[in-house]
């Protein structure tokens, strides 16, 4: 019973997106599925999944070649893909038992169904997979885990035998990462074939079986995962270009541009103060949960008026507007929600805080200035957004910005979803923000990240800041378990 | 044949039988087509005094379209163009007729009345998060009887009668010229509808406030995150949404010569087809001032060429309604390249 993709090959107009590529998954096996942005991992999986028809090579299952024509005959065979979109699927306004029953009570061509029995019904699938939830909350309440958990849960009820899961766990904090791996323990033991995506290095070799990395379209690496080792790995991905390195320390010099003090994120807590000085990039480390959306979106003044000082005069920030004025930007978390406008070009985005008549001349020269110095792919300023990969989606959010001059830019988990490539490349932008004199907080969960920009880091924890410490005296240790602990290290600063 | 081949293995089959032209240009392509089939069934259609006289009749329902278009821009939806046309109708008559006012007054109340309405829309919109429609549909029932109550149903005209005798103000001749009028032998609303047309259009496709109204409508929330205030873009609208029907009721005034109570509401469902078939126009979902107006023009043609060929008014909705599936059905079968 196994699931073969056998020489695939497929493309988009005149583009090539997978060549020749082999990947197979076995019943109870965890294989995971690398590559950068645009290797063509997503393609692969809507292939699979019946999304869309391969243009060369065949799917088999057990040997027999079979050919779905949509999703719904990839379903009916065992295939199920789960997208990053976990909404996708689940009714918010109803519960989670109704939302778990469903596709059950239409196999069965039930029309009426009591409550009661679906109640217990919904409790019982959840708990084989040791989950205690309670099934009367509406989809809408639940959080990202919950929805992904929920919908994993349901396919396996609706007899799925092979899992397709893109990037499920991007935005797990560490106790639901560590819980969602017991869930795909439990998913192995009963026999179910699983497709991971994941840009979590940690992750993949705790949990998988076999690792296969594309690149370019083509299938470079096939290892069992105890036979490879990261570096291996990631050089496969990146071709062997990839190395972690810090910014040099610096003391920054001057009075500081941005300061804030006493800002509150919730009634109870005490009041955030921050002070940054031009060039400086600090990075406010905190897991999920910890407040730093609550804290990118105050600084913005999207919660409330608060009192800056800014280049030294203080100011009065009512709102996102008087924020823009007063020299401030935010790349937000969500990038296609709230960063981007996915049915507009790159250059109207780029062009956006220009004033006055358009004149499109100009506006296309300005356009391919940046989308040159940040290689943003493909190279063409009437390109929609909303057909970007994420990495360049992301630069086009961030290069919205630089017209603007910003006095403070503030990001707020920029690298969400992110191949190492493109990070490499918007971590640039975000130094080249910084080199022109602005000012950077940059918001994380993930220490590498938090390591490889900062000049000064603090770590966040229930909505305040519990420490401050140097980049070049931080490690990835150090963070986390400040982070997760909520107070100041013994001894240390 | 060939583009078929093609699209065939990387769309979804619902779609792969149309090719990606037709999408674009359906719309155009139908415009064109019903302004050749009346031609060639009827002589007299396509004569420049026919078509001057399609235009004039379609220049009316043309500003409650820009309206409706601004509002549409920032991703609301105006429905109250019709009632606040009809209270410019009866607000210029008014100071006309009633008050014995000069030009410049019975001008300026009808349009203060339609940014009156528009603040009231905004207010509803943005301060008490009332969905677009249903705020304005209230506020369309409330001017409607606003109108009504204020002129206690009856039209004003020249010489009606009242508790002092005859009403002795006129429709003075300058705001007549304004509806009846020539100049360099075009009607003068054709002239104003071009105008208005041009400046709308300058505005929304060729300044950077345009774009941002349209930012402001593609994505609320990007918009907002980036410093744009969307409240103040989508009153605007709603402002300049009430001026244009404003506008048409002072037209409609001029024209006939009257102020009809409830004289705007006819144009209400005409001026939302013609902007939706913009809004289909060019396969881009994406309300414009160009496509409006073709949306306008074919509309025209439309009820022209069918009262030419004898066909009953009362049929003639049919049509309509088969032309606006038409319009949409080509961009809404079409997918967004943006989510493919």
């Amino acid at each position: 019973m196994t699931l073969v993709l056998r020489s695939i090959e497929h493309g988009f107009g005149a583009q090539k997106v997978l060549d020749r590529v082999t990947f197979a998954v076995a019943p109870g096996e965890v294989h995971a599925l690398l590559g950068m942005n645009g290797a063509g991992k997503s393609t692969l999986l809507h292939l699979a999944a019946g999304v869309y028809i391969p243009q060369g090579g065949t799917v088999e299952i057990d040997r027999r070649p079979v050919a779905f024509r949509s999703p719904k005959e990839a379903a009916a065979a065992g295939i199920v893909f789960l997208t990053q979109e976990v909404d996708r699927g689940l009714v918010p306004a109803l519960t989670v038992h109704e939302n778990l029953t469903v596709g059950l009570l239409k196999d069965e061509r039930r029309i009426g169904f009591s409550r009661r029995t679906n109640r217990l019904r919904a409790r019982e699938m959840l708990r084989r997979f040791g989950l205690d939830w309670n099934v009367n909350r509406p989809v809408a309440s639940l959080s990202i885990y919950e929805k992904q958990m929920l919908s994993i849960v349901r396919a396996v009820a609706g007899q799925a035998k092979y899992l397709l899961l893109d990037e499920p766990t991007a935005s797990f904090d560490r106790k639901e990462a560590e819980r969602f791996g017991q869930l795909i323990e439990e998913l192995k033991r009963q026999g179910i074939g699983i497709v991971f995506v994941s840009h979590r290095m940690n992750e993949i070799f705790a949990l998988s079986d076999r690792i296969s990395v594309l690149r370019g379209g083509k299938l470079v690496l096939e290892r069992k995962t105890g036979q490879t080792t990261l570096e291996e790995v990631v050089a496969a991905m990146t071709g062997g270009e990839a190395s972690i390195r810090r910014r040099p320390y610096k003391e920054f010099e001057g009075p500081e541009q941005f300061a804030v003090r006493g800002l509150p994120l919730d009634p109870d807590a005490p009041g955030i103060g921050l002070g940054l000085k031009p060039g400086e990039i600090v990075v406010g480390f905190g897991l999920l949960g910890s407040g730093k959306t609550r804290l990118a979106r105050a600084l913005f003044g999207a919660s409330k008026p608060y009192r800056a000082l800014i280049r030294g005069n203080e100011r009065l920030i009512r709102g996102t507007r008087g924020a823009a004025r007063q020299g401030l930007a935010f790349v937000p978390e969500e990038r296609g929600k709230q960063g981007i406008w996915k049915r507009y070009d790159i250059r109207t985005h780029l062009a956006l805080s220009f004033r006055g008549w358009i004149f499109k001349s100009r506006e296309i020269a300005y356009a391919r200035e940046l989308i040159g110095a940040f290689a943003i792919s493909p190279a063409i300023p009437s390109y929609k957004a909303g057909a970007l990969s994420g990495g360049n989606q992301q630069k086009v959010a961030i290069a919205k910005w630089f017209a603007r001059k910003p006095v403070l830019a503030i990001f707020d988990e920029p690298m969400k979803g992110i191949d190492v490539a493109a990070k490499e490349t918007i971590f640039r932008m975000i130094e080249s923000l910084a080199d022109q004199g602005a000012s950077i907080l940059y918001l994380t969960a993930e220490p590498d990240d938090a390591l490889r920009i900062a000049d000064r880091i603090f770590v966040l924890s229930r909505r305040r800041i519990v420490a401050w410490m140097c980049s070049d005296k931080a490690t990835a240790e150090m963070l986390l378990s400040v982070a997760e602990r909520g107070e100041q290290p013994s001894g240390g600063n | 044949m060939e583009a078929i081949e093609v699209r065939s293995k990387e769309r979804l089959p619902a779609t792969k039988t149309v090719p990606e032209w037709l999408f674009r240009y359906g719309a155009v392509i139908t415009i064109v087509g019903v302004i050749a089939y009346f031609s060639v069934v009827n002589e007299h259609f396509f004569t420049y005094s026919n078509l001057s006289d399609i235009l004039r009749s379609i220049s009316i329902v043309t500003f409650l379209a820009l309206g409706v278009t601004f509002s549409l821009v920032v991703d609301g939806f105006d429905v109250s163009v019709g009632s606040t046309t009809s209270l410019a109708t009866i607000a210029a008559a008014s100071a006309l007729v009633l008050h014995r006012q000069e030009l410049l007054v019975a001008l300026l109340i009808p349009l203060l009345c339609g940014v009156f309405v528009g603040l009231l829309n905004a207010l509803l919109i943005v301060k008490l998060k009332l969905p677009d429609l249903l705020a304005t549909l209230a506020v369309m029932y409330m001017v409607n009887g606003i109108q009504l109550t204020y002129s206690k149903g009856y039209s004003i005209y020249e010489g009606m009668p009242s508790s002092v005798g005859e009403q002795t103000g006129r429709f003075i001749p300058s705001f007549k010229f304004i509806g009846q009028g020539e100049l360099f032998g075009v009607p003068m609303p054709v002239l104003l509808m071009l105008a208005f047309v041009l400046i709308s259009y300058l505005f929304l496709e060729f300044t950077t406030f345009g774009r941002r109204m349209y930012m402001v409508g593609g994505n609320p929330e990007a918009a907002n995150l980036f410093g744009i205030s969307v409240s103040g873009y989508r009153v605007f609208a709603y402002v300049v949404s009430g001026l244009f029907a404003a506008l048409g009721g002072i037209l409609l005034a001029s024209r006939i010569g009257t102020g009809q109570v409830s004289a705007g509401a006819p144009l209400l469902m005409d001026a939302v087809a013609s902007a939706y078939i913009g809004y289909a126009l060019f396969g881009e979902k994406r309300p414009s001032v160009v496509g409006t107006l073709l949306g306008s023009i074919l509309i025209g043609v439309l009820l022209n060429g069918l009262t030419m060929m004898n066909v009953p008014y009362f049929a003639q909705d049919i049509v309509k309604g088969g032309i606006l599936v038409l319009a949409l059905a080509f961009s809404f079968l079409r997918k967004d390249p943006a989510h493919r």
